[in-house]
């Protein structure tokens, strides 16, 4: 189960959307599944019902999720969807480690050294 | 509501008057028997039971029973002083106390738990007084209730069967009347940052001084319609009572009325929990 | 009806003393508010007085339409920070005693949290330990389905484990007919789950926002800001 990262100087429902995305990206709701009620949503998130189903509302309208009107809230079946919302979060998690690497004083050339030899190493283990 | 209020009202109190009542009642039947049955012992000589002539025996069962009809009076007072303190105490920590918290967030209106707590307390001085006279006639043997019977009949004669009915009705009136002041006088005090009990126990002394004058003035006035002149005595005293007595009454429910409305008002108004 | 609690200029006087200044405020149904600010700062007095536990000075308040009563003591909740209870009735009893006075209570709710909290129903409210007659009253309160829950410090004495499970509660239990109403010094225990927040301060209104709107404008969580408006 990943637990919901939720940090206090931010919106509580943009990372909700976050989060989401990134559950839905990393097959904790798989594609076409039933997501759970907002109620339960929300009670899993600790959160309160109102923000949670504004953030749901909000990815409905992005097309990641789509409400089915008797059954209930569903995760996409758009593969090529959820691959860009995938890379779109790769693409922000690699802007944030660059930023944090070049603040420890890594140059663009240092890094990907850096990278390159982690990789590989990860391979040979 | 009321009904439903008296209920738990009922179940709180019961738990601390039912067993004093049952101790009482038990203490008048030992007291019975150590005061007035001579006490039996099996004497192996005669076969037979006889009084013991021991001195040590009988100072014994001096002491017995001298303990036994102390514990006895007591009881007796006690019940009556248990009643009071039942009365004072329910008024002051279940409505003014944190389970005020509690009872006033009840959709039940602020007269209706005054009303509930005086009917209760009122009950219970009933109760304590049928009991007390219960113990007394459990106390003395049947032979000898035809001496109180006499006393009975004598009070019939001066006052009238109406005058005793009237006596008790005006007993019962005031027991209304001076459980509202006790109310008045808790809430008075409430209204005090400080000293609440020191200053609930002057108002109670005030309010017992206002009534009495009021009283007074009344009877002053009355008994002179009443009576006419002071001096004339020589009079049929059960019709000149029933007038005195009505007036009594009246002027006591009116007054219980009006402490009614002001501790109504003091806890609907003038409510501060802590 | 759009607003369940309703407050325009209300004002409460203790003698010389100012509780509550003006105070006028307008909360919806379907909300989880949190009613903050520090001691002193009249959160007590407001909760009161939607209680008909205290009269205002002046100004008006209506909960549900109806001016503080009987008819609104039928849809209120309270927990009150302090102990209500008294001492000789047991679980069971007490239990009945709300059915009895309030229509909307639940009693299979009721039962189904003292056995989470695992609390015997059949135990004097004398023996039980401050901790679970706090547990208890919230039970008490929650097994209600009223329409408006005014939460005084919910959270304050119980331990972190029970802390989540209130709040778990008050997330079950919301309804969007029904609003809760939390007042609490542990901002950052709660902040997630409330929707709007008011801070108080010295009898008076001075902020009213969302939670995300907070942390939109500000930057900061409202614990933070907390700290910072309510700076010693």
């Amino acid at each position: 189960m990943m637990p919901w990262d939720l940090k206090p100087d931010r919106p509580i429902y943009t990372q909700l959307i976050e989060q989401l995305e990134l559950k839905i990206c990393s097959g904790v709701y798989p594609l076409g599944s039933k997501l759970p009620s907002v109620r339960d949503l929300a009670q899993e998130a600790s959160v309160n019902p109102n923000t949670m189903q504004r953030a749901l509302a909000k990815l409905e309208e992005t097309g990641l999720i789509y409400t089915h009107r008797t059954s209930g809230r569903f995760v996409t079946e758009d593969v090529k969807m959820v691959q860009k919302v995938k890379e779109k979060l790769a693409y922000e998690l690699i802007q944030e480690f660059l930023q944090n690497m070049k603040r420890l004083g890594f140059d663009e050339k240092e890094i990907a050294l850096i990278i390159t030899k982690m990789a590989g190493g990860a391979d040979n283990a | 509501m009321l009904a439903r209020l008296m209920k738990y009202e009922i179940k709180a109190t019961a738990r601390w008057l039912l067993p004093l009542y049952g101790t009482i009642l038990i203490f008048a039947l030992i007291n019975r028997f150590t005061l007035f049955s001579p006490v039996m012992v099996f004497n192996s000589t005669y076969t037979e039971y006889s009084i013991p002539n021991q001195p040590v025996f009988s100072i014994v069962k001096g002491i017995a029973s001298a303990l036994f009809m102390l514990i006895y009076v007591l009881l007796f007072v006690g019940v009556f002083v248990a009643t009071l303190i039942i009365t004072i105490q329910r008024y002051y920590k279940n409505l003014l106390g944190d389970e005020g918290y509690l009872m006033f967030t009840l959709p039940v209106k602020s007269w209706q738990h005054i009303l509930n707590k005086l009917l209760v307390s009122l009950l219970w001085y009933l109760l304590s007084s049928v009991t007390a006279i219960c113990s007394i006639l459990i106390l003395i043997p049947n032979k000898d209730w035809s001496q109180l019977s006499y006393v009975f009949r004598q009070l019939k004669m001066i006052y009238g069967t109406s005058g005793i009915i009237m006596l008790i009705l005006l007993v019962i009136l005031n027991l209304v009347l001076n459980i509202l002041m006790i109310y008045s006088a808790i809430s008075l005090g409430h209204l005090f940052n400080k000293h609440k009990l020191l200053i609930s126990f002057g108002m109670y002394l005030g309010i017992e001084a206002v009534n009495q004058f009021i009283i007074l003035f009344v009877m002053l006035i009355t008994t002179k319609i009443a009576f006419g002149s002071l001096n004339d005595i020589s009079f049929n005293y059960a019709g000149r009572f029933g007038t005195l007595f009505g007036i009594l009454s009246v002027l006591t429910v009116l007054l219980s009325a009006g402490y009614f409305v002001l501790t109504s008002y003091l806890v609907n108004r003038k409510l501060n929990l802590e | 009806m759009h607003n369940i609690l309703e407050c325009e200029n209300l004002s409460k006087y203790f003698g010389p003393v100012k509780a509550l200044d003006s105070v006028t405020l307008s909360i919806p149904k379907g909300r989880i508010v949190g009613l903050l600010g520090p001691n002193g700062s009249g959160k007590t007095t407001l909760i009161k007085i939607c209680n008909n536990l205290l009269t205002p000075t002046s100004g008006k308040i209506r909960i549900g339409g109806f001016e503080p009563g009987i008819e609104t003591k039928k849809i209120v909740s309270y927990l009150p920070e302090k102990n209500y209870l008294n001492n000789w009735m047991k679980v069971s009893e007490i239990l009945n005693f709300f059915r009895d006075f309030y229509d909307d209570f639940n009693m299979d709710k009721a039962y189904d949290m003292l056995g989470k909290l695992k609390i015997d129903a059949n135990t004097r409210l004398k023996t039980l330990s401050k901790g679970t007659k706090e547990k208890v009253q919230l039970i008490l309160v929650m097994s209600r389905e009223a329409q408006l829950y005014l939460l005084d410090e919910p959270i304050g004495g119980v331990d972190p484990a029970a802390r989540d499970y209130i709040l778990e509660t008050i997330i079950k239990n919301y309804s969007e007919n029904a609003t809760i109403i939390i007042s609490t010094h542990l901002i950052s225990d709660i902040e997630k789950i409330l929707d709007d927040i008011v801070f108080l301060k010295d009898g008076q209104v001075i902020l009213t926002k969302t939670v995300d709107e907070v942390r939109d404008e500000y930057g900061k969580s409202i614990d933070a800001l907390f700290r910072e408006v309510f700076r010693c």
